[in-house]
């Protein structure tokens, strides 16, 4: 008896209809009986003491119940920080900051009420370059950064602006540097962006009259709100209850702790009612967090034939007001700051710096947008000043399963993946060798490739579990905790769980499909860093094999045949020396019943539990084993530039990825295809602008542009190299971020293979690449307007 | 407060607004249609796109009394269409969704395109959906998804 | 001027609809100062959201339905005020006035332009919109009411700045007017990391009466119009003089702003780049 394996096959995501008919329940949806409305009123400096709140014009508005200032909620939040307030206490430390929240009957009362909210501040000198923040005179941001709590590993420095600084130490930069013939050096930078999920944060808050706080919230990670809550309030985990529906799109915006904390009081302060926070667009950009700001300088050596000998790299991540999860953003850009590849001496600092901007946290690629920026183009460079090519420098380069070991010290898996054919497999689809013509002489095509390799980023003992259900017809239920945003994760379970009982996909149910809830939910750390499906569903195949071991152990009894005997498949247990004996599953599901009516056993249910294996924190030279898996992949890219315009327009399109094994092959493509275009959002587009005075100019969806269908004019390839990982469910490893970090790497080399300029900096619109050019190769630019005229002179006017 | 009347998804309701209301949120928070989504509330990503008469329009930006004595067809009501119900089956067949948010305005707005050129080509199709933003970015699954789609449109509208 | 709003709530007004022009200048005279037209409300209902304005009345122009109504006789080409953009999207409207309707097609989005209307897009006055350019290269005049008075200007001083527009509070446009002549043109806009466009391009030709206007929009608060004269653009002589003729008049001349979309340098260079084009595809009309 064999079982057709649904795994690789293209399998529609379980909640499609209800997608499609715009019914599945988001947070966004969520109304409850007696519900209140909240608003934020927020600052107007970027920096500035408060002198006094004054609302009690706001309080006669009717329809308001109460306004909430700072001072009621004296408790510090944060993940690996603690350095955030729940409303401003004392000062203001963005232009967004939110000082007071009003609460109201109807959101228009509240609207009403959050403009006679008068405050009076006394401005001070904000600090808004990061450069600058790290000045010994610089103003602070936070004067008292000793007092806040930290995860071990991060150690904000009191009496600067510095919320982390992390060390990665390999050999002898300096010495390495020395022993190059070829010298790259210089500085990168990549702006602020939004997130901007089409649903707005948005979170309920419920302090019920028995002392539980119950919260109902648009966040990818249900479980570490409630243990920052519970850290945050002072209360027990028990006496908190996160509601966590399907969302609609996270990319890390909704990991650790978003408006949570504020509308649980809120509710405490507003009689304890539910209260509901909605973010508009505009707060959404302005008083919510955003990627960082990121600025490499980097000095890499290469010897003459083009081994990356040494790099040299300072990172500094701007994290804007509060940095609770960018330490760790900025910590994880360090340790990976090798990318894919073995470099023999490697000094890296990367520092979290604070400035008087958006708080930031954490987006999908988390520091590996960031450190690729500056080393993939790196490589580049240094093949066209040795004379290679950008395929032969990096496969020299490449690191080597079961040979290399990183930076970090931490030995590179033999079994972790195929960098070597990732590298060879896009080049060969983006035809990396090939020139092409571009329709007209003012336009040049230019081809352009970036490798990448991604590990989750988390705590040593980032644990998952898992609860397999055997129902009385034989379906299944599973529950696991990692959320559902799109990625795909519920339906990648519910495939191995099909496969695993040999029962058709609609027998499985993903409970957490349509939301995950902290009182019924099995746990899980987080969702996020590609995690969901390696570290859930290995907790899910352990789950299966309990549930598999109870149901032989019964049917060894009523079979009479032992235990080792019996297999399950196909939706059936039998005995494998004699086929013929076998039960269907579901006879089993509450115990198995004899004829005369004596029973056996109870309910079914598996457990599994996972939490990774020989991790350990990483020392004060960034040393230690810190991963579970790595993903490698590479992004290429053809694109035509136009020389007058600096437009880069997409041709053609390749990602390439090992990931162990395909689960679902129709959520694995649309990762990365959605990725690539998410990528190519932040590479061309995207930019929170700011004024002189830290005021953000583009917080909407107008001049903060994201790429729509019109943008999508272009082919795309994508293709998965399977080498499987030991531990990883059916040796797959994760992907949902590694599909957006080689997309702008890929088209900045791109454009220098076309037209030798560099592109340092972020994003790529037609203004910059236009400055770029005229700067670096003005001839290149005339040259091309003359030929743009002398198209018209065979224009005549009639 | 003034007692207006819409048709919404074939069903007549009446509903007591005042006239600053906006469309959206009386038919969100008034008449309990959840289908219909809201990223920016200015216009810009579309997801609040419903049928007025037959045509589609953003309704954060519209006053709701504007929309008096008129039809409104939303995704959930699109469902009972034989035609709309071969589209999202196509959505669904073509993975054309991640996180789902923006799925109603995009199976809206598509049915209108397919609706009105049953033949839409590439050009159409990007120009036609240029009001709504995917996230996710799931542009070439939609393209697919509707492409594939079109037969069921073109043999409706010549039977 | 903001570019966010923090709102999802409009202010209190009180909603008037008028069902005859009659009835609205009467609303009018009586409400003018705290009143705001509504024709499609996509411009209005944003501004409120925003709270730049917060009018005791609202008069919608829905109910009237000689608004609604586009005519073209052969002498004139007349969008009323509430003709809904999505309705000037047809062949007619092409041949007819081939600027206007490009400039159509680049406003916002096919949805948006569902609900907006062409008087609406001009008396927003936000300087990166498409209609007006458009109107201005094509002589376009605007027909104005108020109670007892009906008169007809032309679109050029129209807009005066950046929500500067010259209406007085009784007075109402009612209709667009566009002289219908043969003519040749398009509308080119190049938009970067943004919906608006940083430089647009308007270019009407009257090939019978050897005349053109070109109009530079987005670069300044109001666009630049240029006409052949100004730049002694001689019809008979080979069209790459001309273009250097035009090139420095247009070097010497046009002084873009810098803001939120762009740099001034970037914006010459691009709106050169895009009177090239317009001048290649309107004037090698013949070889297509």
């Amino acid at each position: 008896m064999t079982s057709n394996s649904i795994l690789g096959e293209k399998i529609p995501q379980v909640d499609s209809w209800l997608k499609v008919t715009g019914t599945l329940r988001y947070n966004f949806d969520i109304s409850l009986p007696d519900m209140l409305f909240a608003k934020l009123v927020t600052s107007k400096y970027a920096h500035a003491k408060i002198k006094s709140i004054d609302f009690e014009d706001a309080l006669k508005v009717p329809g308001v119940v109460a306004v909430a200032t700072g001072k009621d909620f004296p408790y510090r939040l944060g993940i690996y920080v603690s350095d955030r307030d729940v409303l401003a206490i004392d000062k203001v430390r963005w232009v967004g900051h939110p000082v007071a929240a009003v609460i109201a009957t109807d959101i228009g009362a509240a609207e009403e009420a959050v403009e006679k909210v008068v405050v009076d501040y006394e401005p001070l000198e904000p600090v808004l370059d990061i450069e600058k923040a790290l000045e010994n005179d610089s103003p602070l941001v936070h004067e008292h950064l000793g007092e806040y709590s930290s995860f071990p590993g991060f150690k904000p420095i009191p009496g600067t602006n510095i919320a982390n600084e992390f060390k990665l130490i390999k050999g002898n930069v300096d010495e390495g540097l020395q022993q190059s013939s070829l010298i790259i050096e210089d500085t990168f930078k990549m702006p602020q962006i939004s997130h901007a999920t089409m649903e707005v944060q948005n979170t309920i808050g419920y302090w019920r009259p028995d002392g539980t706080v119950e919260v109902w919230s648009s966040v990818q990670s249900p479980y570490a709100t409630r243990f920052l809550l519970s850290k945050s309030l002072g209360m027990p985990l028990n006496k908190i209850v996160v509601h966590a529906p399907p969302i609609g799109g996270g990319f890390g915006l909704k990991a650790g702790l978003g408006w949570e904390a504020l509308v649980a009081l809120l509710s405490r302060k507003a009689g304890n009612k539910p209260v509901k926070l909605t973010l508009s667009r505009a707060e959404q950009m302005i008083a919510a967090p955003s990627r960082d700001l990121f600025l490499a300088k980097v000095k890499a050596g290469f010897s003459k034939e083009g081994k990356f000998l040494a790099y040299k790299a300072e990172f500094f991540m701007d994290a804007g007001a509060y940095a609770d999860y960018t330490v760790n953003v900025s910590r994880t850009s360090g340790y990976s700051a090798e990318g894919a590849y073995e470099i023999e001496n490697v000094n890296v600092r990367s520092l979290a710096v604070y400035t008087n901007k958006i708080p930031t946290t954490a987006m999908r690629g988390f520091g590996h947008p960031e450190n690729h920026w500056p080393l993939e183009q790196i490589l580049d460079r240094a093949a066209h000043e040795l004379k290679m090519d950008p395929v032969s420098i990096r496969r020299i380069n490449l690191l080597k399963p079961g040979k290399s070991f990183r930076a970090t010290g931490e030995r590179v898996r033999e079994d972790e993946g195929d960098p070597e054919g990732v590298l060879k497999t896009a080049a060969e689809l983006i035809q990396i060798e090939k020139v092409e013509e571009s329709s007209a002489p003012w336009l040049v095509r230019g081809k352009g490739l970036s490798m990448l390799v991604k590990a989750p980023s988390q705590p040593s003992n980032a644990a998952a579990s898992a609860i397999v259900k055997l129902n009385e017809d034989g379906t299944i239920d599973v529950i696991t905790g990692t959320g559902s945003m799109g990625q795909g994760t519920p339906t990648g379970l519910a495939m191995i769980a099909a496969k695993e009982f040999g029962v058709p996909l609609e027998n499985v149910k993903v409970v957490q499909t349509e939301g995950v809830d902290t009182d019924r939910n099995a746990y899980t750390w987080q969702t996020v860093g590609s995690r969901g499906l390696f570290s859930d569903g290995i907790a899910l195949l352990r789950a299966v094999d309990d549930a598999k071991d109870q149901i032989r152990t019964m049917a060894s009894v009523v079979f009479k045949v032992p235990k080792d005997d019996l297999e399950i498949s196909d939706g059936y247990v039998f005995s494998k020396s004699h086929p013929w004996v076998k039960k269907e599953l579901k006879e089993f599901a509450n115990g198995y019943t004899f004829d005369d009516g004596t029973c056996i056993g109870g309910p079914v249910i598996g457990r599994g539990s996972y939490a990774p294996v020989l991790n350990t924190f990483l020392d004060e030279n960034g040393h230690g084993s810190n991963t579970v898996f790595h993903t490698f992949g590479a992004t290429a890219v053809e694109a035509e530039i136009n020389l007058i315009t600096g437009e880069i327009k997409i041709i053609k399109a390749v990602q390439v990825f090992d990931i162990g094994k395909i689960i679902n092959l129709m959520g694995l493509i649309a990762q990365a295809d959605g990725g690539f275009i998410m990528g190519l959002g932040s590479a061309l587009f995207e930019e929170i602008k700011f004024d002189d005075s830290g005021w953000v100019l583009n917080p909407n969806l107008t001049h903060y542009y994201i790429p729509r269908i019109t943008d999508i004019n272009f082919e795309i390839k994508e293709k998965f190299l399977e080498t499987p990982q030991k531990d990883g469910p059916f040796g797959a490893r994760g992907i949902g971020e590694h599909v957006m970090i080689g997309v702008a790497p890929a088209i900045a080399n791109a454009v220098y293979n076309a037209t030798g300029v560099k592109i340092n900096e972020l994003p790529m619109n037609a203004e910059n690449i236009w400055r770029q050019i005229t700067s670096q190769k003005p001839e290149l630019f005339y040259k091309a307007f003359q030929n743009f005229e002398g198209s018209l002179k065979e224009v005549t006017a009639k | 407060m003034k007692e207006i009347k819409l048709k919404v998804d074939g069903v007549i309701m009446k509903v007591n607004i005042d006239d600053n209301e906006i469309l959206l949120d009386v038919l969100r928070n008034k008449l309990g249609i959840r289908s219909v989504k809201a990223a920016c509330w200015r216009g810009e990503c579309g997801l609040c796109t419903v049928l007025l008469n037959g045509i589609p329009v953003k309704s954060c930006m519209m006053l709701a009394i504007e929309a008096d004595g008129q039809e409104i067809i939303t995704a959930q009501g699109l469902y009972s269409d034989e035609r709309a119900r071969k589209l999202m089956d196509s959505f669904v067949k073509h993975g054309a969704m991640q996180c789902g948010f923006c799925t109603p305005a995009f199976i809206l707005t598509s049915h209108y395109i397919l609706n009105k050129y049953p033949d839409a080509d590439d050009e159409k199709i990007n120009e036609g959906l240029k009001s709504l933003i995917c996230r996710c970015g799931t542009y070439f699954q939609i393209k697919e998804a509707i492409k594939e789609a079109k037969k069921y449109y073109d043999h409706f509208s010549k039977s | 001027m903001s570019f966010g709003s923090a709102y999802f709530t409009l202010p209190k007004f009180k909603y008037i609809k008028p069902r005859s022009v009659d009835e609205l200048l009467n609303y009018l005279s009586e409400y003018g100062s705290n009143a705001k037209i509504m024709s499609g409300g996509v411009g209005v209902i944003a501004f409120m959201k925003e709270r730049l304005i917060s009018p005791d009345y609202i008069i919608s122009l829905s109910d009237i339905p000689e608004l609604k109504k586009v005519k073209n006789d052969g002498e004139t080409f007349e969008i009323g005020a509430n003709v809904h953009l999505s309705e000037l999207e047809y062949e007619l409207v092409r041949k007819t006035v081939p600027t206007l309707f490009k400039a159509v097609k680049n406003i916002a989005d096919p949805t948006i332009r569902n609900m907006g209307t062409l008087v609406g897009d001009l008396a927003e006055a936000i300087p990166w919109a498409d209609a007006y350019p458009a109107l201005l290269s094509l002589d376009a005049s605007l027909e104005v009411m108020k109670k007892g008075s009906s008169k007809k200007v032309p679109v050029n001083g129209f807009v005066e700045g950046l929500g500067q527009i010259n209406l007085k509070e009784d007075e109402f446009i009612s209709k667009i007017i566009i002289p219908v002549r043969k003519m040749r043109g398009t509308y080119l806009k190049f938009a970067n990391s943004s919906e608006y466009g940083l430089a647009t391009v308007a270019l009407t030709y009257l090939y019978e009466e050897e005349r053109f206007n070109l109009v530079l929009g987005s670069i300044t608060e109001k666009p630049i119009v240029i006409n052949n004269a100004d730049v002694n653009w001689d019809f008979k002589s080979d069209l790459s003089k001309n273009i250097e003729k035009l090139n420095a008049y247009i070097d010497s001349n046009v002084n873009p702003v810098d803001d939120l979309l762009s740099s001034s340098k970037f914006r010459k260079n691009i709106i050169k780049y895009l009177t090239l084009r317009a001048i290649k595809e309107v004037f090698s009309y013949e070889r297509n």
